[in-house]
């Protein structure tokens, strides 16, 4: 047990010796260019074709197929792409899918239900991405496409405000103009997370410090009682709504589909039958 | 001589009292011995009675309540033993399950049925009331008398409705059958049908007792004001309802921002098509052809001929109450 920080002492005390200038055996040591033993090239790796792992894999890469085609149809009728431009994403697109969304399918496949995983989201962030990424496409074209998201998430906005709202009319006894003022109120303090939390099941709760300007002097004294309970309300979610396309169809806009070359999503294989 | 024959020594008197004590004595552990044989005898045929017994209930199903610490004397010898208990009702073998439904656990099964525990049905029947005074005092004042003779017919309801509860609990079968437990289910069913009947729209719901009590102390101004204000709340609800749908039609189809707005129109005209993503799917699939070809892109024509995949997902659970005036 003694023997290590005795040793220690020994090197230190050696060393101040042999280079008096060091302090506690700190040498100053000449700078020598470090060469890398190995010299890392910088390629761009192409996505293996790898097959889902399981049904739920197979499920969440046919969604987000589905999701990505149906943005690429909304694409065409708000930006009208020509030709040339379609080709060039939708190439890159069939290149790329599967890489992007690695992670998002693994994180559905781990999960034990949907919550957790907004697949419109992702793929509405990597469709941006893609825009920019084909340099043909102009910025007229790349601002419609982005007036069209910000029309969807006022849409998504309403909703979910529309539910708290109503949530809270039940919860404090509002008035139908208590209800707009109580609208107003949320709309100044809307988070992008509420409509994840929504997506997910949940209608965001309405706390009372939010609306209490709204209520008046009996509400606020109802609504800051602790006794009162939160009503839990879920809303069905619903995979149903998200578009489904198969792996071994191309993607396509305005009839043009992704090039041959390449190498669509293999099919999950089938089930090895047990001999008898 | 023949006196002296007759005279008996003291010896020989010593010699036949202890004959006699000798005698004696073995007669009296003879009756002991005959007494501890009694007692043998009388011991083993309890100790065989309790095997007996024991053998039968083993045989048996086990109930919750056995009197153990009665059987820990053998019966024979207790002195203080009670009076043999009622025999608690096994289940049958075609009971739902294997614990006596009490009346406590049928309570629970009643109150289940509004939602949660009997502490939470008060707390939120009581939320109503007040919510309800509360909304309505920013339309018309109430008279604190009026406030005052509300809130206790609400909480005479809600007593009444306790003691109903309780009552019916007691009727409840102890290890039902799968029949008897739907048979009484019927009579659950019964009972909580006017408090899940709140959550109806106006129209088929039964109105409770406070609120007729309210309305029977409002003007007829106040009253239409009011029920102005309902369909004004409603129509919000609905609104948003149907932009909830129209948003996932939207989504499963990729609709862009002018197609969503000339949609929209058709989800005012027919109010009642747009309350669920199904019955939306079902009618947007039923739409003329020109007018499909009006909103729709043929890929989205192409895609709304498809049934709704039905995936694992998130259950519809709606707990709600105080949908009221």
């Amino acid at each position: 047990m003694f023997v290590r920080p005795f040793g220690c002492w020994a090197i230190l005390i050696l060393g101040s010796l042999a280079n008096p200038s060091s302090v506690y055996g700190q040498v100053a040591i000449p700078a020598v260019p470090a060469v890398p033993a190995v010299r890392l090239q910088a390629r761009v790796m192409v996505a293996p074709a790898n097959a889902p792992v399981n049904d739920r894999d197979h499920t969440a890469r046919k969604w987000v197929r589905g999701l990505i085609q149906q943005d690429l149809n909304a694409i065409q009728t708000a930006c009208n792409l020509n030709p040339k431009q379609s080709k060039e994403l939708v190439d890159l697109i069939e290149a790329e899918w599967r890489s992007k969304f690695a992670a998002v399918f693994r994180s559905y496949t781990e999960a034990n239900q949907r919550g957790g995983v907004d697949f419109e989201f992702r793929v509405e962030t990597a469709m941006k991405t893609w825009l920019r990424d084909v340099e043909s496409i102009t910025e007229e074209q790349r601002s419609a496409w982005n007036y069209e998201l910000d029309s969807r998430n006022a849409l998504r906005r309403r909703v979910v405000i529309g539910k708290m709202v109503s949530d809270a009319e039940r919860k404090f006894g509002l008035s139908s103009k208590q209800m707009k003022e109580v609208e107003a109120l949320l709309q100044e303090r809307w988070k992008e997370a509420w409509w994840i939390m929504y997506r997910n099941g949940t209608t965001p709760e309405t706390k009372f410090a939010w609306i209490s300007t709204a209520l008046s002097d009996a509400q606020r004294t109802a609504g800051a009682d602790p006794s009162g309970i939160r009503q839990e309300y879920y809303t069905s979610g619903g995979a149903v709504d998200l578009p489904s396309k198969s792996l071994a169809d191309r993607f396509a806009i305005a009839g043009v589909s992704s090039d041959e070359s390449i190498p669509l999503q293999p099919q999950p294989a089938a089930p090895a039958q047990r001999e008898p | 001589m023949f006196t002296s024959r007759l005279e008996i020594s003291p010896l020989c008197w010593l010699r036949a009292f202890a004959i006699v004590v000798l005698f004696a004595a073995a007669s009296n552990a003879q009756a002991v011995l005959a007494q501890q044989a009694a007692v043998e005898v009388q011991e083993l045929n309890a100790v065989r009675v309790l095997a007996k017994d024991d053998t039968k209930k083993a045989d048996e199903p086990k109930s919750d309540k056995s009197g153990k610490s009665s059987e820990k004397i053998p019966r024979a010898f207790d002195r203080n033993r009670p009076e043999p208990e009622e025999e608690v009702e096994a289940p049958k073998k075609n009971a739902m399950v294997n614990f006596a439904m009490d009346p406590d656990r049928w309570a629970d099964v009643i109150y289940s049925q509004l939602g949660g525990a009997e502490a939470t049905f008060e707390q939120q029947q009581r939320r109503r009331v007040r919510s309800t005074l509360n909304r309505i005092e920013l339309i018309c004042t109430i008279d604190e008398q009026i406030r005052e003779k509300v809130q206790a017919t609400a909480e005479l309801e809600i007593q009444r409705f306790k003691t109903e509860v309780l009552a019916l609990a007691a009727q409840g079968p102890r290890n039902p059958t799968q029949d008897e437990y739907s048979e009484f289910y019927n009579k659950v069913f019964k009972l909580t049908e006017r408090y899940r009947m709140q959550n109806q729209p106006n129209g088929t719901r039964k109105m409770p007792l406070w609120q007729k009590v309210l309305f029977s102390n409002l003007s007829e101004q106040h009253k239409q004001e009011l029920e102005k204000d309902n369909q004004k709340r409603a129509e919000y609800r609905q609104q948003i309802v149907r932009l909830e749908v129209l948003q996932r039609v939207s989504r499963r189809l990729g609709l862009s921002a002018k197609q969503r707005d000339k949609l929209e129109p058709y989800t005012l005209s027919n109010t009642e098509a747009w309350k669920t993503l199904e019955q939306a799917w079902a009618t947007l699939q039923q739409f003329p052809e020109k007018e499909k070809r009006d909103i729709f892109t043929p890929e989205q024509i192409q895609e709304l001929k498809k049934p709704l995949e039905q995936s694992d997902d998130l259950q519809l659970v709606i707990r709600e109450f105080g949908d009221d005036l």
